[in-house]
C-alpha cells in the first residue's frame, strides 16, 4: 500500500453507505413484510432478480470492516502507537462489539435471541481475529480465509447445520454445545465460513487500494471461482456437489455464495477506488451523501432495528399480546420500502447534522471506551 | 688498569653525567636518543669545537643572497621500501617537509645517457647487454635485504670484501664502465681500487629504488641538526675542544677540555666519543690501556675519504633540467654528481648549482684556490647547464677532506658491539660516527642509536640494582 | 609505428578526425590508436633532431601547443605534460602527443599505449564503482524491507553485488602494473611510464578504486545478506503462522465433531 496521509477513502465510504441501504431495504421488508423467503433457500423466480444485490450487503460490510481495519492499522502505526496499544484498542473494540451485539440481541429482538451470532457479534468476532492476523504475513491470511471456506460446508454436515434451521429461522437450545456451534457453524454469521470476508479485506486492502491492475485480476479470480462453482452445481448431480456447496444460499453461506460475493465485493472496491479515491474524484455528491452514513454505520444499524422493530413489538403487544405477532406481515413489500427509504433520508440528515454538530454516537462511545 | 665496572650502586644517587665529545649529526643523534630512551633523569654534555653544530649537515646562505645551499650533506637515504628506516621516522617525527630526490642522467664522454636506450644509441647493444649483464650480477651478489642490513653483523660476514675494481673488470665495455663508474664515483668518494666491492656494489644498487631512494629536507638538511638541538636539554659548550680523557679507577673517565685560554677537567661516568675518523688523533687517552684500544680503533678505521663541494648562486633561476633531473651525473673530476638544489621550487628566484666532487679529485682539487676550484666547476657545467657560465654571481666552496671513511679492499669490518666500544675494559666509554657504518647520516644514526641503547640500558639496570635509599644518603 | 601496439582483435589503427595544431612541423602526424579495451586514443607524433633536448626553446614552445591540443577533449585538468631528455610527452584521456627524435617514436609509442591502457581500465572502475556507491543508500534502506522490494530492485542489488566484485578483480589485475616498483636501469619505456603513473596519481587513484569497490561489495553483499535473512525469516514466521492456523482450525473442526456427537447422543 502506497504510505498515504491518514484520510477516509470515500470508495470505501459509499461502498458501506450502499450496504447499509440494502440492509436497511433488506430488513424493513424482511420484518415488516414477509411476502418472499427466498433468503433462506436457493432463489427462484423474480425474487432471485431481487435478491441478488442485496445479497451483497452482509458480505460486503464483513469485507469493508477488514478493509478499514487495515487502513485503522496503518494509520495508528504512523501515529506512533506501539503495537502492543494497537492490539489491545482491538481488543477492547472487539469485545465492545461482542457485547453491544449481545445486549442488541436482548432488547431489540428477544432475549431467547440473546446468542443468534448476528452481523454485530460476528464483526466483534472478526476484530478479535484481525487482531491476531495483523501479525501474520498477508499470504497467510488469504490461506486462513481459503481454509474457512473450505471447512465451512464439512463442518455443516457434521454439525447437522438443517437441524437448526426451522422455517427460515435460527433456533438453538440453551446448552454451551448449541451455542458455541451457533457460533462457530450454525448461526446467523458464523465463523465459518464468514470470518473469510474480513480476512480477505484486511489482506488484499493493500492491492486492491493500490494503481496496478491486481485488484482486477483478483476480483475476476473469485468471479470466476464461483461461477465455476454455480455451474458444477447446475451440471452436477447433486449428490456430488453435495447440496449446500454448490448452491447461491446466504444461510448458510455456500461456497458459492461466499466466492462470489467475495469476488464481487473485491471488484466493487477496486472500481470505485479508481472513480471515487483521488484528487479529483467523480461523483462529488455520492461521496458528499455516503460519508456520514459510512461514519455511523454502527448507529445506523442500531438505529434503524430500533426504528422498526421495537414499533411492531409494540403494536404487537398491544393488539394481540404477543410481541412477534404481526412479525412479518404487517406491511406489504412496498409500504415496506418505501418506509425504508424514508429511513435512509432521515438518517442520512442524522448523520450529516451529527456529524457537522459532534452529537455523540454509537462510535463515539466505542472510541472513548476502547480507543 | 681501572676496574671492569663501575660500581653498580654508581648512578643511583645522582644523575649519571654523560660527555659527547663531537656536535656533529653523531653526536646530536646519540645525545637526543639517550633523552628519548633513558628511563631516569640524565645529565648530557655536548662539547663541540667549532661555533656551530651539525658537522656535515651544513645549510648555509650566500651572501649576494638569502638563498641556502647544501654545503655537506645533499641527500638522505631512504630505506622504507625494504625495512625499518630509524632516519626517515625521525625526519617525520620531527615535522620536517621532505622532497624526493631523482636523477637518471649520466654524462659521459660528451653524451648524455639517461636510460638503457640512450646507451645503446650511443656506444652500441653490446654497451647496453653488458651493462644489463652486471646489473643482473649486482642484483644477485646483493638482494635488497642485504643491502639494507650492511654494516650489522649478520651482514658482515656476507660481503664480498674483494676489491670492487676486480667486480668492474667484470664489465667487458668501456663504455658501460666508464657510465657507472662516473655514475658511482661522487658517492664513492673515493677509488674502485681502494674499496671492497660491497660498498662499491652499495653505491651502485643505490641508484634503484627497489633498493633505496633520494631524498632531502626542504629548506635544508641542517634543519633536522636545528630541530633536535632546540628540544635537546644537553648543555651544550661550543668553542670547547676535548683534548685529553683518561679513565679512572672508579670506571669514570676525567675529560680535559679547552675553551680559549681557559682549561678545564671534569669528571663523567660515560664518555662517547662522536668525532670523525679523521678527529681522533686529536684527543690523547691518557690510560695506556685505552690509548693502546684506541689507536687499534684509529688504525682499523683510518681511511679517510674525501669530498669537495662547490655551490654556484645563479642570477636567476636555473634552466630547465632534462628529465626535470634533481642531480646529473658528469665524468667531470672523475665522476662527479652536480645537484640542481633550486630544480624543484617553482618560485625561486635565483638557480642554486652544487657540485660534489669525490675521492682523489675531490683530494686533488682541495690543494686548489677557491678562485680556480671555482672556475674549474663553472667551466665543467654540462649541457644544457652550460648557459648557465655566464650567469654566475656567487660560488663557495667546501672542503671536506678526510672527512668521511672508504672501506679498502679486503677490509673486514669489525663486529658492531666492538666497533662501538674499543676497549671492553673500558665499559663506559663509546665511539659514534657515520665511519663505522655507510658514511652518511643514516649511519650516523645506526651508530647513535647503538651506543644510546647501550647506554641506556646499562643505566636501567644501574638503577635497578641499586641498593635503597637511606636517611643518610643524599643525592651528589 | 609498432605493430604490438595494434589491438590484438584487430581493431588497432584507423584514421582520425582531429586535426595537426599549427605551429608544428611539417612531419607531425596524427594517428589514432584502438586499444583492446575499444578505448580510442588520437596519437600526435612529432619526430626532431636528436640533441635537441626537452628543455631546448623549441620544444619550450611546443608545450603549450601540446597541452592545448590534448586538452581538447579531456579538459585542461587532466592534461599532463612530461618532458623527458630529449623528448617531450603529453598526455589526457583519449589524446596522447610525442616530441622526439624518431628513433625514440616507437618506444614512446609502446609506453604511451600502455599507460593509456592502464588509466582507462582505472577510469571505467572508478566510474562503475561510483555508479554503485550511488545506488548504495537505496540498497540498504531497502535491505531493510526486502518484501516490498520489485524484482527489477532484487535484480538491481544482485547485478551491483556483481559488478562490485568484478571491479575487484579488475583492479586487482591492474595492481601489478600500477604498483610495480620502477624499473632499473630505466629505459625510455619504463621512465614514461612511471613519470605518467605518478603525475597521474594513478597509485593513490587506484587505492582509492579498490577502497571503493571493496566497499560497495561489502555493503551489497551485507545488504543482500540481509535481505535473504530477512526473507528466510519471514517465510519462517509465515510458515510457522500457517501451522498455527491450521491447528486452530483443526481444533475447531474438533470441537465441532465433538459437540455435534454430544448434541446426537
Amino acid at each position: 500500500m502506497s504510505p498515504k496521509a491518514p484520510r477516509r477513502e470515500a470508495s470505501i465510504d459509499v461502498l458501506r453507505a450502499v450496504a447499509i441501504a440494502f440492509m436497511v431495504v433488506v430488513h424493513f421488508v424482511e420484518n415488516l413484510s414477509g411476502t418472499y423467503d427466498s433468503i433462506h433457500g436457493p432463489f427462484e423466480g423474480i425474487s432471485r432478480i431481487w435478491w441478488l444485490p442485496t445479497g451483497f450487503a452482509a458480505p460486503m460490510f464483513a469485507f469493508l470492516s477488514g478493509v478499514s481495519y487495515r487502513l485503522w492499522n496503518v494509520s495508528y502505526e504512523r501515529r506512533g502507537w506501539t503495537d502492543h496499544a494497537i492490539t489491545m484498542c482491538s481488543i477492547r473494540r472487539g469485545v465492545f462489539l461482542i457485547v453491544l451485539g449481545l445486549a442488541f440481541n436482548v432488547l431489540v429482538w428477544l432475549p431467547e435471541d440473546v446468542f443468534n451470532w448476528d452481523i454485530l457479534t460476528f464483526v466483534g468476532c472478526g476484530l478479535l481475529a484481525l487482531a491476531v492476523a495483523r501479525r501474520m504475513p498477508d499470504g497467510v491470511v488469504l490461506f486462513a480465509a481459503a481454509l474457512v471456506i473450505v471447512v465451512a460446508p464439512a463442518m455443516r454436515n457434521v454439525s447437522d447445520y438443517a437441524s437448526y434451521w426451522t422455517a427460515g429461522s435460527y433456533d438453538y437450545e440453551f446448552t454451551l454445545s448449541d451455542v458455541v456451534l451457533g457460533w462457530l457453524v450454525t448461526g446467523y454469521f458464523p465463523i465459518f465460513p464468514w470470518l473469510a470476508f474480513p480476512l480477505v479485506g484486511f489482506a488484499a486492502a493493500p492491492r486492491l487500494l493500490s494503481v496496478s491492475a491486481q485488484p482486477m485480476a483478483i476480483a475476476a479470480g473469485l468471479v470466476a471461482a464461483s461461477t465455476a462453482v454455480v455451474t458444477a452445481w447446475a451440471t452436477m448431480p447433486l449428490a456430488v456437489t453435495g447440496g449446500t456447496a454448490g448452491a447461491w444460499t446466504m444461510f448458510p453461506a455456500s461456497t458459492a455464495y461466499v466466492l462470489g460475493t467475495l469476488g464481487g465485493t473485491c471488484l466493487a472496491l477496486a472500481v470505485m477506488h479508481r472513480l471515487l479515491d483521488g484528487d479529483e474524484p467523480r461523483g462529488r455528491w455520492l461521496i458528499a451523501w455516503a460519508t456520514p452514513l459510512s461514519r455511523h454505520s454502527l448507529s445506523l444499524y442500531l438505529l434503524h432495528h430500533v426504528v422498526h422493530i421495537w414499533p411492531l413489538w409494540v403494536y404487537g403487544m398491544a393488539t394481540t399480546g404477543v410481541a412477534t405477532s404481526h412479525w412479518q406481515r404487517v406491511f406489504p413489500p412496498a409500504v415496506a420500502v418505501s418506509l425504508a427509504a424514508l429511513f435512509l433520508v432521515g438518517g442520512s440528515v442524522l448523520c450529516h447534522v451529527a456529524g457537522r454538530r459532534r452529537i455523540p454516537m454509537a462510535e463515539s462511545l466505542m472510541r472513548r471506551l476502547c480507543d | 688498569m681501572t676496574t671492569v665496572n663501575p660500581p653498580p650502586h654508581a648512578f643511583s644517587r645522582r644523575p649519571p653525567r654523560i660527555a659527547i665529545v663531537g656536535g656533529g649529526p653523531g653526536g646530536l643523534f646519540t645525545a637526543w636518543t639517550i633523552e628519548e630512551e633513558a628511563a631516569l633523569p640524565v645529565a648530557i654534555t655536548i662539547f663541540e669545537a667549532t661555533d656551530r653544530l651539525g658537522g656535515k649537515a651544513c645549510t648555509p646562505q650566500f651572501s649576494t643572497a638569502a638563498v641556502w645551499y647544501e654545503a655537506g650533506a645533499a641527500e638522505l637515504y631512504d630505506y622504507e621500501a625494504v625495512g625499518d628506516d630509524p632516519l626517515r621516522e625521525l625526519v617525520r617525527g620531527l615535522g620536517l617537509p621532505t622532497v624526493p630526490l631523482t636523477g637518471s642522467a649520466v654524462h659521459v664522454a660528451g653524451h648524455r645517457i639517461a636510460c638503457l636506450d640512450d646507451l645503446e644509441h650511443f656506444h652500441g647493444k653490446d654497451a647496453r647487454d653488458r651493462l644489463v649483464a652486471f646489473d643482473t650480477w649486482a642484483r644477485s651478489a646483493m638482494t635488497p635485504q642485504e643491502f639494507f642490513e650492511s654494516g650489522s653483523d649478520h651482514a658482515t660476514a656476507a660481503c664480498p670484501t674483494s676489491r670492487f675494481d676486480t667486480a668492474l673488470d667484470s664489465i667487458r665495455s668501456p663504455e658501460a664502465r666508464g657510465y657507472v663508474e662516473t655514475m658511482i664515483h661522487s658517492d664513492l668518494a673515493t677509488e674502485p681500487v681502494a674499496t671492497t666491492t660491497a660498498y662499491g656494489l652499495q653505491n651502485y644498487l643505490m641508484m634503484d629504488p627497489a633498493y633505496m631512494r633520494l631524498y632531502r629536507i626542504a629548506g635544508g638538511n641542517e634543519q633536522l641538526v636545528t630541530a633536535i638541538t632546540t628540544r635537546l636539554a644537553a648543555e651544550v659548550r661550543r668553542t670547547s675542544t676535548v683534548t685529553a680523557i683518561c679513565g679512572e679507577d672508579d670506571g669514570r673517565f676525567t675529560v680535559t677540555w679547552r675553551s680559549g685560554d681557559r682549561t678545564d677537567q671534569e669528571l663523567f661516568d660515560i664518555v662517547i666519543v662522536a668525532l670523525p675518523v679523521a678527529a681522533l688523533p686529536g684527543i690523547t687517552f691518557r690510560d695506556d690501556h685505552l690509548a693502546a684500544a684506541m689507536q687499534r680503533h684509529l688504525a682499523h678505521h683510518d681511511h679517510p675519504a674525501h669530498y669537495l663541494r662547490v655551490s654556484l648562486l645563479l642570477d636567476g633561476p636555473a634552466p630547465p633540467v632534462p628529465g626535470e633531473d634533481d642531480y646529473l651525473m658528469v665524468d667531470a673530476f672523475g665522476g662527479a654528481c652536480l645537484y640542481v638544489e633550486s630544480g624543484r621550487d617553482p618560485v625561486a628566484r635565483h638557480g642554486v648549482l652544487g657540485w660534489l666532487l669525490g675521492g682523489e679529485a675531490a683530494a686533488t682539487m682541495a690543494g686548489l684556490s677557491d678562485d680556480a676550484i671555482t672556475a674549474a666547476a663553472i667551466d665543467a657545467l654540462p649541457p644544457p647547464l652550460d648557459g648557465c657560465r655566464g650567469r654566475i654571481l656567487e660560488a663557495r666552496v667546501h672542503r671536506w677532506i678526510g672527512a668521511v671513511s672508504a672501506v679498502p679492499g679486503g677490509w673486514q669490518p669489525l663486529p658492531v658491539a666492538a666497533r662501538h666500544r674499543p676497549s671492553p675494559a673500558h665499559a663506559n666509554l663509546f665511539v659514534v660516527g657515520d665511519y663505522l657504518y655507510d658514511s652518511t647520516l643514516n649511519g650516523a644514526l645506526d651508530s647513535a642509536a647503538y651506543v644510546a641503547g647501550w647506554v641506556t640500558s646499562s643505566l636501567t639496570c644501574a638503577a635497578h640494582d641499586s641498593p635503597p635509599r637511606t636517611r643518610t644518603d643524599s643525592p651528589v | 609505428m609498432n605493430p604490438d601496439t595494434r589491438d590484438p582483435a584487430g581493431a588497432g589503427d584507423e584514421m582520425s578526425s582531429a586535426a595537426v595544431p599549427a605551429g608544428l612541423p611539417a612531419a607531425a602526424a596524427i594517428h589514432r590508436r584502438v586499444l583492446a579495451s575499444g578505448v580510442a586514443l588520437d596519437l600526435l607524433v612529432v619526430p626532431t633532431d636528436r640533441g635537441a633536448g626537452s628543455s631546448d626553446a623549441s620544444m619550450t614552445d611546443m608545450t603549450g601547443l601540446l597541452r592545448d591540443w590534448v586538452s581538447a577533449t579531456a579538459g585542461a585538468a587532466l592534461a599532463v605534460v612530461v618532458p623527458l631528455y630529449d623528448c617531450l610527452v603529453a598526455w589526457a584521456p583519449g589524446r596522447a602527443a610525442i616530441v622526439g627524435p624518431p628513433e625514440h617514436l616507437a618506444s614512446l609509442e609502446t609506453a604511451i599505449i600502455a599507460f593509456a591502457a592502464q588509466d582507462a581500465s582505472l577510469r571505467d572502475a572508478e566510474r562503475r564503482g561510483t555508479a554503485i556507491l550511488d545506488a548504495i543508500d537505496a540498497d540498504v534502506a531497502a535491505s531493510t524491507e526486502p518484501e516490498s522490494w520489485s524484482r527489477e530492485q532484487q535484480r538491481g542489488l544482485t547485478s551491483r553485488y556483481h559488478e562490485a566484485v568484478t571491479i575487484g578483480c579488475r583492479l586487482s589485475l591492474l595492481s601489478s602494473a600500477i604498483h610495480a616498483p620502477p624499473i632499473h636501469p630505466p629505459t625510455l619505456v619504463t621512465q614514461l611510464g612511471e613519470r605518467l603513473r605518478d603525475r597521474t596519481r594513478l597509485v593513490e587513484r587506484h587505492e582509492l578504486a579498490t577502497e571503493r569497490a571493496a566497499l560497495a561489495e561489502r555493503v551489497s553483499e551485507a545488504s543482500r545478506q540481509r535481505a535473504l535473512e530477512l526473507s528466510v525469516a519471514r517465510q519462517q514466521i509465515g510458515l510457522e503462522w500457517v501451522i498455527v492456523v491450521l491447528l486452530v482450525v483443526q481444533t475447531a473442526l474438533l470441537v465441532v465433531d465433538m459437540l455435534a456427537s454430544r448434541g446426537a447422543t
